[in-house]
């Protein structure tokens, strides 16, 4: 019964979708620009947000839980209802643009750079990982003060070591940081050359790009 | 160390186009440094879901390991992948320019920029796919704004006005700056002007997105003193043509520029 429902909801949904004329697309795009002129953000972003609010509605035909703008009786009785359904979406989101802002600083832990490209490419059972990990956490021991060790017990008894839990405060997991990274030196194991990041083999074909080359990297992706 | 070369940079540079760390996140192939001892980053591309082949200096992304000061950004323009999150450009760089990490000239900074990006290209009709009307895709804005509207130190600097917005007695500004004649405009705000007996009062629209536009903004209010002061008598009369005079000014308005406050 429900899934039925949901099949009703969607072709009506798609119906009116495709009954919105130009001149009615023409007003809603107008509506975005006011949006974001309201907001003080770009107003040149207006087409941009209502297909953002166009795609929205149409994730939310698949009915999964918490994706899209979900269409509801109201907003499918007629064509007037539909399109305040598109603005009240385009409106918000044009809200989430402005008001979501998000700190880094929210994050939970931090990686440890020098660590992680060492330890991504061995395997944890491995000799040289255990020695290298014992001893890192021997002179973090030795060296950082009492305040850090909680921090440095709770990365020690974490599974993944590439990332520093924030156990205490987000100074001290800093702090442990920077040490593990100045004993990592001390112990000459040090980035040589360029730093690779982690999705990039040591196989992989790399070649050299000029700004005109550039131009082309944004190819339409296989979805 | 000399405290002032400690704070080179940021410096942008072609280097090898590594594989790209997602379908959705391209590597540009350009990498910033900035700082002694050298930092370094390098620059991805966030591709919208519904508009992969648009490119806007606001999608352009730097690595989460790359950025070692924490910093607000929007997480409508951050990417998450299995490799780690990718954090919007724009964000950063107003982070390590407050911070004083850095010290280059903001105008030579965005224009060494603007040459190694991609042209841009902003989300059109013609990228609505889903739309199944064939409606006339909108006219693009023209790639040089007319000129002479703004004060002559602004124009000269870069700054020009790209969308006149008249509504209820008062005139809204899109200020972009502009590094070289067909260039990208760099957003640098929306400035809210109204015409009363004593002269033109006026403010920023809200801080708008984080990012380098709060630094142009910085910039944009050096250069000129006071909101009276930003338009030439001939932006005056295009500005505000069918604009009424308002004898009663808007209580957010002022004479001097208001300090931006930080998000919070």
């Amino acid at each position: 019964m429900a899934n039925h429902l949901c099949f009703d909801i969607t072709v009506r949904c798609r119906e009116l979708l495709a009954s919105i004329t130009s001149e009615e697309r023409t007003k809603l795009v107008e509506f975005a620009n006011y949006r974001l002129k309201y907001y003080g953000m770009r107003e040149h972003r207006d087409e941009e947000l209502y297909q953002d609010a166009v795609c929205a509605i149409i994730r939310g035909w698949d009915g999964v839980d918490g994706v899209g703008r979900k269409a509801n009786d109201w907003c499918l009785q007629d064509k007037a209802h539909f399109l305040k359904f598109v603005q009240g979406a385009i409106r918000s989101i044009a809200n989430g643009w402005y008001k979501n802002w998000r700190s880094t600083q929210q994050r939970h832990h931090v990686s440890a750079d020098l660590l992680y490209e060492m330890l991504m490419g061995q395997h944890k059972g491995h000799v040289e990982y255990l020695d290298l990990t014992r001893e890192l956490f021997k002179r973090l021991y030795q060296q950082a003060p009492s305040r850090l060790w909680p921090t440095i017990t709770a990365w020690k008894n974490s599974l993944d070591l590439t990332k520093i839990p924030c156990t205490t405060s987000r100074k001290h997991r800093d702090a442990v940081k920077k040490l593990a990274q100045k004993i990592l030196a001390e112990m000459a194991i040090t980035r040589s050359g360029t730093k690779s990041p982690a999705w990039v083999t040591s196989g992989s074909q790399a070649h050299t790009v000029t700004p005109e080359a550039t131009a082309g990297v944004n190819e339409p992706f296989d979805s | 160390m000399n405290a002032a070369t400690a704070k080179l940079g940021p410096f942008f540079t072609t280097s090898e186009i590594q594989p790209h760390p997602g379908k959705r996140v391209h590597d540009l192939g350009i990498v910033m440094t900035w700082g002694k001892p050298r930092q370094e980053a390098r620059l991805y591309h966030n591709l919208r879901e519904n508009a992969p082949k648009a490119f806007s200096f606001d999608f352009v992304s730097i690595h989460e390991d790359d950025a070692i000061e924490d910093f607000d950004y929007q997480p409508t323009l951050a990417r998450e992948t299995r490799y780690g999150t990718f954090f919007p450009l724009s964000a950063y760089l107003a982070k390590l320019y407050e911070l004083g990490n850095v010290n280059r000239n903001i105008f030579s900074m965005l224009a060494e920029l603007d040459n190694l990006l991609p042209k841009e290209r902003l989300v059109t009709a013609e990228d609505d796919k889903y739309s199944p009307i064939s409606s006339k895709p909108k006219p693009q804005a023209p790639a040089d704004p007319p000129t002479g509207l703004l004060a002559t130190e602004l124009e000269m600097q870069g700054f020009r006005i790209t969308t006149v917005s008249p509504e209820n007695g008062r005139v809204s500004l899109e200020i972009d700056w502009l590094p070289k004649p067909g260039g990208r405009l760099f957003f640098t705000g929306i400035l809210e002007l109204r015409q009363i007996p004593a002269g033109i009062s006026g403010l920023w629209v809200f801080p708008g997105p984080c990012g380098v536009n709060h630094l142009l903004q910085r910039e944009f209010q050096k250069l000129c003193a006071s909101p009276n002061a930003c338009l030439t008598p001939a932006g005056i009369k295009h500005c505000f043509k069918g604009v009424s005079t308002q004898t009663q000014m808007s209580a957010r308005h002022v004479f001097v520029w208001p300090t931006i406050c930080a998000l919070t």
